[in-house]
């Protein structure tokens, strides 16, 4: 017996095609497989049979139509745009991507989970993912403090005319207003209903297990609930000592089963009862709404934020995220997405295309904004390190 | 027989059909593409930023990557153990079985072991949710009065990892009792031994390079351990790889780089460690006679 | 050899009675079982849900996330892209590995040990580890988000399966075929692709067939090193998981429960024929130091 031989035997008996494992099937194997070819067979004869899948979402909202696009947004190639995923992505694709390619001719190659931290380290070891990405604006700028990390944004390329200041940055544009708040299952919470961050804290008065946004995958821990919930007021949350912040958030650690980096997440755990309330986006929610799960909304105390479109410095398709970036901002794609999911618009002419009742439930309608407070990216920018570099330790305290 | 069929080939020079040569090329793009890669990035935990251990001790002093070190330690061996508990018996009723039956049942084995381990996670996220089957099996059986939080703790890591590794523990189980002489345990049952007495006496010492080979493998791969972790765990289930996963996606990539050479280096000790001490050789050399 | 006589053995032996240790066993193993296969048959209804996000039951019947699946670019895409890396590398795995298997089994030479384990060890250490490793490397060459990038990435880890296959196929094999071949006047060459080759296919075969399933299903590494470019389906998956969580992810599950069988069904026919080959083709045991006649014909 030689001694190499017998490496190559006992890595044959545990790798997994030892002979032995192939061994023990023989011919069984095959009626197994069989059975599940015909079964799945069976199940799509049997799809046949019974007619088209159920609608799955409630009636498609019919959507201002875009026909053409100005002459310098068209172009060739790709574009590798990262958003969100989830509902959220599914309405961008339907809102904005599909037009654009097919107006533009270029292509949307699509990815999720944009994290400013990554883009650092993609553009340090010029490995740049993807051509445009959408972000917190506090991102953005705090990366831009760091170093040479985003393209200027190409102005000549926006139509500015109905797009506030405020929106409009050197390395970045925003494009989608949205809120940041709890919301709850109406089927266990039915007579008292949480309206703050205090009763979201409250888990004697409103129990059950709940998700919070993390401090990883390019998400910031959702510290200005912290602070409201310890009995700050909105107009005085910011500057928010972090420390402060924290001890607050550490008060409902026990109760939270997850800390997600991905919007869909709080959507599916609301929808399927993983938990009772939970920190979301508004948009998801109304997506999960519309397929009748039981839950709402709370807005009161609730952050309006802005994500925008920034374009990581050497991006190989520079001058069509500039394009991308532009037709986006445009009024029309706007609103359309306005229709699809209930987030805001930056293009005032939006509001033009957009039907009065859809414009009641935005985040950004003055019956709803006013209940909220305005997230604020300038503190962000500035603390957004100190936040996460405490995240990891804090979390596994 | 196979030796005996060498032996007695003509012994006079013939050409051969081998060439050790013709092993070069493999061994060349190992080198360059995984030989390399790897020992670069175990240099740069030691080289980077300047020549330092700095990396090293930093995991040593952080209480929480300690945490996340006892942690990974703790879900491989917890893995393991129950892996051994559940895989034995399946192992032995399986080896004790005529071929055909256990042919069969052995298909069980193989059809998840063949399945993405993508596949297998979500199934479990399936089963383990609030609203999902086993909160509400449980809930049918009385056992629990309303669903219970089973996804996203440690136990669901538990169970879709034992899930995910136990054929990796019952095949080399099954060949190593297989091995064992039938008519052994039946002599000794036939003298009056009692069940407890022949697996004590001759099953578990003689079924032993079974056990270390398969809580070896086992334990190696639940050290590495990602994707299920991630998605199934708790908030504080953090398992090293995705530690390492985060790190190097916060750009600290020395620091990556010896969170990577701790693991391997766990990996590679448990592995000689364990292949030598436990007599898996011996246990080769047997199953072949 | 051995379980054949063993099994004889035990038909004439007595069966031993059933007590309450082998019930108890019985049962034991029977709750394993549907441990182990429960959860993977319970992707399958759940992809013809009508609902969305993991309720189950399923609300309603709905083939709805197979039209996800075969109606969105990216869904396809990622399964091309899959299907032609796992071929790309069961080309390049086995035209590398199985000459290296052929060499290792057949020749001494010293540190032969320590190559198999290095040809051997991407099955042992751990995939991150080597996940991070090439993500560094590739990072510097701008190999991120590159089709082939994964290609030789994958390689790696399929090799080993494609050696250990072949070694096995060639340990079974009996040199005297070639010698007789050889004494006839054939060129190693020929001799190689008449003599050798057939009776090892079969190895060689399924080392390949489970090298594009190793590349086919790899996770860790595509993560890495796949960017927003070559994104492959388990990468795919991942991001489904993780950022929709939606039953597509259960279509595709059950598309791969159903392909994994077929696959793992040709391998085993493939070493079914490699059986029959060998055991056709095997010579009767010459007796001890007793040279073959130059010249005897071999059939």
């Amino acid at each position: 017996m030689r001694d190499d031989r017998k490496l190559l035997d006992f890595l044959f008996t545990v790798s997994q095609q030892s002979p032995h494992a192939a061994d023990y099937t023989r011919r069984n194997f095959m009626r197994l497989t069989a059975r599940l070819g015909l079964g799945a067979a069976a199940a799509s004869a049997f799809s046949r049979m019974i007619g088209p899948p159920l609608a799955l979402a409630a009636d498609a909202p019919t959507l201002p139509e875009i026909t053409s696009i100005p002459e310098k947004l068209k172009g060739s190639g790709t574009v590798r745009v990262c958003s969100y995923g989830g509902a959220f992505q599914d309405a961008q694709r339907k809102a904005y991507f599909e037009p654009f390619e097919r107006l533009s001719g270029i292509k949307v190659i699509e990815s999720q989970g944009p994290d400013p931290v990554k883009v650092k380290a993609m553009v340090d070891t010029k490995n740049v993912e993807y051509d445009v990405g959408e972000f917190d604006r506090a991102g953005v700028i705090n990366l831009a403090k760091k170093g040479d990390y985003w393209e200027e944004i190409d102005y000549s390329l926006v139509d500015t005319a109905n797009i506030d200041k405020a929106f409009q940055y050197k390395y970045s544009l925003d494009m989608l207003p949205y809120a940041q708040t709890y919301a709850y299952r109406t089927d266990v919470f039915k007579d008292a209903k949480p309206n703050s961050w205090a009763d979201f804290w409250d888990t004697t008065k409103f129990p059950g297990p709940r998700t919070m946004p993390a401090g990883s995958g390019g998400l910031t821990p959702f510290l200005e609930a912290a602070v409201l919930a310890a009995g700050g007021s909105m107009d005085s949350i910011y500057p928010m000592d972090i420390d402060k912040a924290y001890a607050s958030l550490a008060k409902i650690k026990p109760a939270v089963v997850k800390w997600w980096e991905a919007g869909a997440v709080p959507a599916q755990m609301l929808n399927d009862k993983e938990v009772v309330m939970g920190v979301a986006w508004n948009g998801r929610i109304a997506a999960i709404q519309a397929n009748g799960a039981p839950v709402e909304v709370g807005w009161r105390q609730g952050a309006l934020r802005t994500d925008a479109w920034a374009v990581p410095k050497g991006a190989a398709n520079r001058a069509n995220a500039m394009k991308f970036t532009a037709f986006i901002t445009s009024p029309v794609p706007q609103a359309r997405l306005s229709m699809l999911i209930p987030y805001g618009f930056v293009n005032n002419a939006a509001a033009e295309v957009l039907p009065a009742d859809r414009l009641k439930i935005l985040p950004t309608a003055p019956a709803i904004k006013k209940d909220m407070f305005i997230y604020n990216s300038q503190w962000w920018s500035d603390n957004r390190d100190k936040v996460i570099e405490k995240w990891s330790s804090w979390l596994l305290q | 027989m196979r030796s005996t069929a060498i032996t007695a080939s003509p012994r006079r020079v013939r050409p051969r059909m081998s060439h050790p040569a013709l092993a070069v090329p493999l061994l060349v793009y190992l080198a360059a593409f995984y030989g390399y890669p790897v020992a670069a990035m175990l240099f740069r935990s030691i080289a980077e930023p300047s020549w330092t251990i700095e990396n090293f001790v930093k995991i040593f002093e952080t209480p929480v990557f300690l945490y996340v070190l006892w942690l990974t330690f703790r879900v491989a061996l917890v893995v393991t153990f129950i892996s051994l508990l559940l895989g034995f018996p399946v192992a032995y009723l399986l080896a004790r079985m005529d071929r055909a039956k256990a042919n069969l049942l052995m298909m069980l084995v193989l059809l998840p072991f063949w399945t993405s381990i993508l596949v297998r996670t979500y199934a479990w996220m399936v089963l383990l949710g609030r609203q999902g089957i086993v909160n509400q099996f449980l809930q049918w059986l009385g056992a629990i009065d309303a669903p219970i939080r089973l996804l996203n703790t440690t136990f669901a890591v538990y169970v879709a990892m034992v899930h995910i590794l136990l054929p990796f523990m019952i095949l080399p189980l099954y060949s190593a009792i297989r091995g064992i002489d039938g008519n052994l345990l039946r002599a000794a049952e036939g003298l009056g031994a009692r069940p407890i007495a022949v697996f004590r006496q001759i099953v578990l010492p003689m079924s032993l390079p079974g056990i270390s080979a398969g809580c070896l493998l086992v334990f190696i791969l639940a050290l590495g351990f990602f994707i299920t972790p991630a998605l199934v765990g708790g908030p504080r289930d953090l398992m090293i790889a995705v530690l390492i996963q985060q790190q190097v996606e916060l750009f600290n990539w020395p620091f990556a780089s010896a969170l990577a050479a701790l693991l391997l280096a766990a990996a590679l000790s448990v592995f000689l460690v364990l292949a030598k001490r436990l007599g898996i050789e011996k246990a080769i050399g047997r199953a072949r006679q | 050899m051995r379980d054949s006589e063993e099994s004889a053995v035990r038909m004439r032996a007595k069966r031993p009675r059933r007590g309450r240790t082998s019930r108890g066993l019985a049962a034991v193993a029977g709750l394993v079982f549907l441990y182990l296969v429960f959860p993977i048959l319970i992707v399958i209804p759940l992809s013809f849900s009508s609902g969305t996000y993991l309720s189950f039951p399923p609300p309603g019947f709905s083939l709805h996330w197979y039209q996800n699946f075969f109606g969105r670019s990216d869904w396809l895409d990622a399964a091309y892209l899959s299907i032609w890396i796992g071929g790309a590398v069961m080309c390049l795995a086995t035209v590398l590995g199985a000459p290296a298997a052929i060499a290792l089994v057949r020749s001494r030479f010293p540190g032969k040990n320590l190559l198999v384990g290095f040809i051997i060890s991407p099955l042992i250490a751990p995939v991150i580890v080597l996940a991070i490793g090439i993500y560094f490397f590739y990072a510097r060459l701008g190999l991120v988000g590159n089709p082939f990038g994964l290609v030789i990435a994958h390689t790696c880890l399929a090799v080993p399966f494609v050696v250990i296959n072949v070694s096995a196929a060639l340990q079974g094999f009996d040199e005297r075929l070639e010698h007789a071949a050889m004494n006839l006047g054939a060129t190693p060459w020929r001799t190689f692709w008449q003599v050798t080759f057939p009776i090892i296919r079969p190895g060689v075969f399924a080392g390949a067939l489970f090298a594009f399933i190793s590349s086919f299903d790899e996770l860790v590494v595509a993560l890495f090193v796949s960017g927003s470019t070559a994104v492959t389906l388990p990468r795919k998956m991942w991001e489904s998981i993780r950022f929709e969580i939606d039953p597509t992810i259960a279509a595709v599950s059950t598309i791969l429960v159903v392909l994994t069988g077929l696959m793992f069904l040709s391998a085993e026919l493939l070493r079914r024929r490699s059986e029959r080959l060998r055991s056709s083709l095997a010579l009767p045991d010459a007796p001890r130091g007793e040279a073959l006649p130059e010249g005897t014909p071999v059939i």
